[in-house]
């Protein structure tokens, strides 16, 4: 992996590597307590649970023999997720509604969900700390509206358009939608797909571009065109995996039709059945979801740093690749028991392939940190929408 | 009150550098005494918290621990044992029920147990309940639209307008009148009668109800029992049955409040996993809607006079197509669908059955 950082003349330097020393069956423990307390509160308890969550997920996590810290409120972080749920709720209630309201959620959607994005970054940042002192998000607003608002209008908008054009068909009976308004939703959704790596990389640009911690901030340097290939090497792959397993139906459809007499043939066909079930999710989800997760990871951390601090990731595919198989195989033998053991497996996986590298003793990295009141509202609503933040 | 002497050895951070601090901790009127460590010259001001102020660490297996002070300090141990035994010492009876539950096996166990009780109950009654709720705020235009769309997209995709001779039509729509009349004589909800065929085989014999009251009949139902309409009244007090209790509204709402809560349990892992519970619970509320629509199906009959025996026979003739079908290798998704969303047809028969008696 190149490092695209400018490195100054001195003294190799000090190479820290992240240690994550959280344990599945613990992790299972918590997870089953706080499941049962979210159920019987109808919800209530989920900041309560949450903030136990990343406690624990933050005290092991280890940097040059110190843990991180988190201090979200539950209490502040409830009003975020109500004002995160009901945002949800009028938002999806509101696009069932005529063609008007549901432009008009989309337009809210697009308008508001920057500004609860940067909020979201900022508070998580803002309530986690190393070595007694809290890190921060710089982002400013502009910046959000800017990474994010043209993929969210893209992708929103031009439905709710298309959806008044149906609307105004005649004598109440809706008419299909006009050529007009599919050519524009054709048009909006290849635009969308073809800028989509970028699109990406501008919010990841976002993001790791305003991680500060002290005095010290972040910047990316990974180059858009690297994370093009990324994108059409993962095009390539999911193209040989199609032809692949095109080839494999093709031979035991090839199979069936001469042992179609048999008196097996049930059993067979249940086993052929499972055995696709099995291939079909490890090569159309298992395998493109790994690839690209290894792949950003390693390019986005690895360009992540400044002059005197820098990260370092190395994760590997194909043992990535057989802990995601294993995972699951087990949350589906299990009936996701597993799960649990799935998250920390996971996360230990990714954590540990990172390195943070630093050019001054790490004991020296100290500055003052301005004191900035976090809103709880993005937090949560990040969640929500189940949008990761990717730390 | 513990005694003075019992202290821990511990790290300050002011919260505003990174440099640790060494610091002896120790008990005393309510408040957490910080002292810098005695072995060095000073570092910093010792300092009193009171205790309700602090935020301190759960108790784990693995991990260390954090102690949140108000302003931003914190104190962090330097062995986690020690800081647990510690704790437990001065701090007796301090640990939640939660941390005790999560520590013990035997707690976890309970806690499945009763989790696998509660959600349980809130999917046999707390989310119909919700649901039921749901749907009744959400004004009846929005079931006619969604319904108009479906027709639009249905009559595009897989119909095509009824071959059935219109005083057939006029005899079975009257006839269904006069039995919603007849049961319902405080006024029902609105409904409206759509006959048409499928564009092939697949549809075969069938009937739909769509939100906002419009209830679909295939021909091919109609020319099933040929000269018996009590049975085709049977199907559509069915399809009534969904109409008036807003099924498709109620199952909408049901899918999305399932989707969520699985999403919160199973949070930040693959969107497949997700799916398979929400599909299940969707099947399971899908078959009781099918069971209420039923039970509308017989009070309709009863109205008009008519044995609820007559599905039973309805349903074995249905039984026989399937098996023509099958036979002639047509067997495809269609059966299979029935087959997961509707409740086993020996049930249904006998549930006829036993209402004719």
């Amino acid at each position: 992996m190149t490092m695209a950082i400018d490195t100054p003349a001195g003294p190799p330097p000090e190479r820290h590597p992240i240690g994550f020393t959280a344990s599945g069956s613990e992790y299972f423990r918590i997870w089953i307590v706080n499941l049962l307390l979210i159920v019987v509160t109808l919800g209530l308890y989920l900041p309560w649970a949450k903030v136990r969550k990343l406690q624990y997920f933050h005290a092991n996590t280890w940097v040059d023999g110190d843990a991180l810290g988190f201090h979200g409120e539950p209490a502040k972080m409830l009003r975020g997720t109500l004002i995160a749920a009901a945002f949800l709720i009028v938002y999806s209630v509101g696009s069932h509604f005529s063609g008007w309201a549901a432009l008009l959620a989309a337009l809210a959607f697009v308008g508001l969900w920057p500004a609860l994005f940067r909020a979201s970054m900022r508070f998580r940042l803002a309530n986690t700390s190393w070595r007694g002192l809290r890190f921060r998000f710089t982002g400013d607003t502009a910046g959000a509206y800017g990474a994010l608002m043209p993929p969210l209008a893209l992708a929103l908008l031009p439905f709710a358009v298309a959806g008044l054009t149906v609307e105004s068909g005649e004598g109440g009976r809706p008419a299909a939608p006009s050529p007009a308004a599919t050519g524009l939703i054709g048009l909006c959704m290849l635009v969308f797909f073809v800028g989509l790596p970028f699109f990406l990389w501008k919010l990841r640009r976002y993001q790791h571009g305003h991680y500060a911690y002290g005095g010290l901030q972040t910047r990316l340097d990974a180059d858009v065109g690297v994370v093009y290939g990324v994108f059409i090497k993962l095009i390539g792959l999911t193209l040989a995996v199609m032809v692949l397993a095109g080839l494999g139906v093709g031979l035991l459809i090839g199979i069936g039709a001469i042992g179609r007499q048999g008196p097996g043939m049930g059993v067979a066909m249940v086993a052929t059945l499972m055995i696709f079930a099995i291939g079909g999710v490890l090569l159309f989800n298992i395998l493109p979801k790994s690839y690209l997760q290894v792949r950003l990871q390693n390019l986005l951390w690895s360009t992540t740093g400044n002059e005197v601090l820098l990260f370092d990731s190395r994760l590997k595919l194909g043992p990535f690749l057989r802990l995601q198989l294993k995972n699951y195989l087990l949350i589906f033998l299990t009936l996701g028991l597993y799960w649990p053991f799935a998250v920390i497996g996971t996360r230990r996986a990714q954590l540990e392939a990172v390195t943070l590298e630093t050019r001054t003793p790490l004991d020296e990295l100290t500055r003052a940190a301005g004191e900035e009141d976090p809103s709880a509202a993005g937090d949560m609503a990040a969640d929500l929408f189940g949008l990761d933040i990717g730390m | 009150m513990s005694p003075v002497t019992d202290t821990l050895d511990a790290r300050y951070f002011d919260g505003r550098s990174s440099r640790p601090r060494a610091a002896r901790l120790y008990l005393a009127d309510g408040q957490l005494h910080i002292t810098p460590a005695a072995t060095e010259p000073a570092t910093f001001e010792a300092l009193a918290v009171p205790i309700a102020q602090i935020r301190w660490p759960e108790r784990t297996r693995h991990g260390g621990r954090l102690a949140s002070l108000p302003g931003g300090a914190s104190v962090q141990a330097l062995d986690v044992p020690g800081w647990d035994d510690w704790c437990a010492r001065t701090l007796p009876g301090r640990e939640s029920p939660v941390v005790r539950a999560q520590q013990s096996w035997r707690g976890v166990a309970l806690a499945l147990v009763l989790l696998l009780a509660a959600t349980a109950a809130v999917y046999q009654w707390g989310l119909p309940w919700i649901a039921r709720g749901v749907t009744a705020l959400v004004p009846q235009q929005v079931d006619t639209l969604i319904g108009a769309q479906a027709l639009a997209s249905l009559d595009e995709s897989m119909l095509r307008p009824s071959a059935l001779p219109a005083d057939t039509q006029e005899r079975i729509r009257r006839a269904f009148t006069r039995m919603v009349a007849g049961a319902h004589p405080e006024g029902a909800p609105p409904w409206n009668l759509q006959f048409r065929q499928g564009r092939d085989d697949k549809l075969g014999p069938n009937a739909l109800a769509l939100p906002g009251g419009t209830i679909v009949l295939t021909d091919a139902l109609v020319q099933l029992l040929p000269g018996d309409e009590d049975a085709v009244l049977g199907v559509l007090g069915h399809e009534f049955g969904h109409v008036r209790l807003r099924h498709t509204m109620r199952q909408l709402v049901q899918a999305s409040a399932v989707g969520f809560a699985v999403s919160i349990a199973f949070g930040d892992f693959g969107t497949l996993i997700g799916t398979a519970p929400v599909v299940l619970a969707t099947l399971g509320y899908s078959r009781d809607a099918e069971r209420e629509a039923d039970e509308e199906s017989v009070r309709l009959m009863r109205a008009a006079g008519i044995s609820p025996r007559v599905m039973a026979g309805f349903f074995e003739a249905i039984e026989r197509w399937r098996g023509d079908q099958a036979r002639d290798g047509r067997n495809d998704s269609a059966i299979g669908l029935a087959f997961a969303t509707h409740p086993a047809t020996a049930e249904r028969i006998a549930f006829f059955k036993a209402a004719a008696e």
